[in-house]
């Protein structure tokens, strides 16, 4: 009537307790380094994710890339631009989810997942990204993995709540912000950081850095320095804007692929190696509106100033 | 699992509330809209037996809420709730629309915490499931957040004479019967040696407060599974996991058998005590016998209800009194889940109430074993029902067990009851017919 094994005593015979799905998975870390990367839509967050991703493996770690945008295009330059079904449109099509659908080795073995999101207009995709890292936790996908980096690639500003879920309930233990010297990516990086503020001291993910990415002119580091500097954050590294960031992305390969021997994969390297070792993570002071407005007036004027004079000394 | 025709659970957050409310000490503050919580007050009134709140504190937050984030409300709801409410433990508990703006209720218990008052979180949202995933994901939380309180850190008291169990599985919402069926295992538990955390009943507070010191974890359903694997990963207590909770001396002696094994019991202490029970439970059932023969023997029977109910009442009756189960209806299986045990008749996973009303119209049972929901469909075969699983309003539940040895008494005086019922229905039946023809 019965059979017992090491820890199960069934009762009723074939199958038992034996048949439950799991309810729910831990929300921990089990294994590896979990980093999120944030920044304003279209400054760069998936193209410095992925070639930070591809130096790590390049340097022998196992390496999971999440892609937290709907757009469902941050690993794309790590697996020849193929098309890989996101997370949410497995949930959609209602069946039960395997790792292997959802998930593709691309460069050096790094495992790609795109968290995927509802269509424009409709749904919630802040809900979307927490249910889709859930499901991944769920499906044992860290356990079995092993990583030693997770890099977790989200979406722009923190809009809502929801995108503020990888830094707040333990799924990441620190963010990056990806930045160039434009004023609209500095507000969204110091919104960023407004919300790292707000759930720091509860337990949530603290600052790395910023990564300072497509710059062009003489002053744009400068710019980064200075806002870095008043809000006690430190920068993790420069990516100046380069052609053949443009070149590689068009052959659906990062730079450390499609040019490992050049300056800017070099430049990534180096960025992953900071990033990879960096353990001072701190509690960033963000500026307030008023402040924020005068600080970039008061730029305006030295960006100016500095164009003028180079002008004049160029005449 | 569709339920397009009366489900039989509430949500994840019913399920949570069902299973704090149930903690003696505990008081669950809602951070939801005002409907959230009423929906659970009139769900669970008049269920036979259920620890029901006469108050739940709630926020019931507006759109203002929604818009800028529920903190500032919930600050002040957890403020006034400690003041009027006598409670050991407060959990704040979420809600549909405070998951989906990202209200960060476990940094808002931390702040109560850090003010000295006794609070932890919980991020559960309707949406996570319906009541069995609310009690296991409530749980997990607790065992979470409660290390982080001052009165529970530092409270190990290792080392008692007795080695201490922790029971898992069985909760409001789940087992109907979970008061007595706890109980009864307790009893047993502890005449064979033990100490017991059932966490439902008298002295709930303090057995959350010693659950890492169990030395064993005993689950009795598959929703008590993640909760034991969790606490295995925390403390390194090991787990026993059985299908269902026992019933019967066949099932109980192999129940503590496993357990002697386990804990390094006193065997002979252990046997005495089933040996006396084996000779209680022939003295209650006396002439049991000659009535099954005359009236209880081969019955056709179906039954419904969760996975953990099902297989222990339905083995049970198929084991013992030889009952034919027809049909046997699991409600807390999805339909990707292998399921449990046919009883070599046919296994459905539904919870849906027209289709159990289907497939029981379509049994061809004699007998019943259901909810209070399959009572017309049960009046209308002309068929008795005794109500076993999550609904039941049809009866004072009390301290009415249908587990290990008392369940079994119970459960086999209760059948015997229920044959007679259909005895004279089926007779009554036949007299109308011969009437009318
Ligand atoms: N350092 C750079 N130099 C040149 N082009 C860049 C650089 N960084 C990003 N880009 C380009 O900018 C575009 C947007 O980058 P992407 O990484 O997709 O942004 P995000 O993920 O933040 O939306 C891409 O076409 C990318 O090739
Ligand atoms: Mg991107």
């Amino acid at each position: 009537m019965s059979e017992v094994e090491s820890n199960r005593v069934s009762f009723h015979g074939r199958g038992g307790a034996g048949n439950g799905k799991p309810a729910a998975a831990p929300k921990s870390q089990s294994a590896g380094r979990h980093i999120a990367i944030y920044g304003k839509g279209g400054i760069g967050k998936s193209t410095t994710t992925s070639n930070i991703s591809a130096a790590l493996a390049e340097a022998g770690y196992k390496v999971i890339q999440i892609g937290c945008d709907p757009k469902s295009d941050s690993t794309n330059t790590l697996r020849g631009n193929h098309y890989l079904p996101t997370v949410l449109d497995s949930v959609r099509g209602g069946n039960k989810v395997h790792l292997a659908d959802i998930s593709a080795t691309g460069f050096k073995g790094i495992l790609c997942i795109e968290s995927g999101g509802p269509v424009p207009g409709v749904g919630c995709a802040g809900r979307g990204i927490n249910a889709a890292v859930t499901l991944l936790q769920e499906l044992k996908l860290f356990e079995e993995f092993k990583p030693d980096y997770v890099l977790y690639d989200v979406l722009g500003d923190v809009v809502c709540g929801g995108f503020a879920v990888p830094i707040r309930d333990g799924i990441t233990d620190r963010a990056y912000v990806v930045t160039s010297s434009d004023f609209m990516a500095i507000y969204a990086a110091n919104n960023l950081f407004k919300a790292v503020n707000k759930y720091a001291p509860t337990g949530g993910a603290r600052l790395g850095g910023i990564i300072g990415n497509g710059l062009s002119a003489a002053y744009s580091n400068a710019i980064i320095d200075d806002f870095a500097a008043r809000t006690g954050v430190p920068v993790a590294g420069y990516v100046p804007r380069a052609l053949v960031v443009s070149q590689s992305e068009l052959y659906g390969k990062t730079v450390i692929e499609a040019n490992p021997g050049s300056e800017h994969a070099g430049i990534y390297r180096e960025l992953a190696r900071h990033i990879a070792e960096n353990d001072k993570l701190v509690i960033p002071q963000p500026l307030g509106v008023g402040d924020l407005r005068d600080w970039a007036r008061d730029w305006g004027d030295r960006v100016f100033n500095l164009e003028n004079g180079a002008e004049r000394a160029a005449a | 699992m569709g339920n397009i025709r009366n489900p039989r659970a509430g949500c994840a957050l019913h399920g949570a509330l069902a299973t704090l409310e149930a903690i003696e000490g505990v008081v669950p503050i809602v951070q939801a809209n005002a409907g959230c919580a009423m929906q659970h007050a009139l769900a669970y009134r008049d269920r036979g037996g259920y620890t029901v709140a006469q108050t739940v504190p709630s926020s019931n937050i507006i759109d203002k809420q929604v818009i800028f984030g529920g903190g500032s409300r919930l600050r002040e709801q957890i403020k006034n709730t400690v003041k009027v409410m006598d409670g050991r433990l407060y959990v704040v508990v979420g809600s549909c629309e405070c998951a989906m703006v990202g209200d960060d209720l476990i940094g808002m218990a931390r702040e109560a915490a850090e003010q000295g008052l006794q609070v932890i979180g919980s991020n559960i949202a309707g949406f996570h499931g319906d009541i069995h995933r609310g009690y296991t994901r409530v749980f997990l939380d607790l065992i979470d957040a409660l290390p982080e309180l001052e009165t529970v850190r530092g409270l190990r008291e290792k080392g008692g004479e007795r080695p201490l169990v922790n029971l898992f599985g069985l909760f409001p919402g789940g087992d109907p019967y979970y008061k007595g069926d706890l109980e009864e295992l307790r009893r047993i538990l502890e005449a064979i040696g033990l100490r017991v955390n059932s966490f439902f009943g008298p002295g709930g507070h303090a057995a959350l407060r010693t659950l890492s010191d169990a030395a064993l974890n005993l689950v009795f359903s598959r929703w008590g599974e993640t909760i034991a694997a969790r606490l295995e990963k925390k403390y390194g207590t090991p787990q026993l996991i059985f299908d269902a909770a026992p019933l019967g001396i066949e099932e109980v002696s192999l129940f503590a058998q496993a357990l002697v094994e386990r804990l390094d019991l006193d065997a002979t202490g252990a046997e005495r005590f089933l040996e006396r029970e084996e000779v209680l439970a022939e003295y209650f059932l006396l002439g049991a016998a000659n009535r099954y023969f005359d009236e209880g023997a081969g019955k056709r029977a179906a039954i419904v209800g969760d996975s953990e109910t099902v297989l222990r009442i339905g083995g049970f009756l198929s084991r013992f009194a030889a009952v034919d189960i027809r049909t046997a209806i699991y409600t807390d299986c999805g339909e990707e889940d292998a399921l449990p045990v046919d009883f070599g008749g046919a296994a459905h996973a539904t919870g849906d109430g027209g289709e159990i009303a289907d497939l029981l119209c379509g049994s061809g049972a004699d007998l019943i074993f259901a909810s209070s929901l399959e009572t017309e469909v049960a009046r209308e075969l002309g068929v008795p029902l005794l109500t076993v699983s999550h609904p039941v309003h049809d009866r004072m539940i009390g301290d009415r067990t249908y587990a290990g040895l008392r369940g079994a008494v119970a459960l086999g005086a209760d059948y015997l009851t229920l044959a007679r019922q259909g005895r004279r229905a089926a007779a009554e039946k036949l007299a109308r017919k011969l009437a009318a023809g």
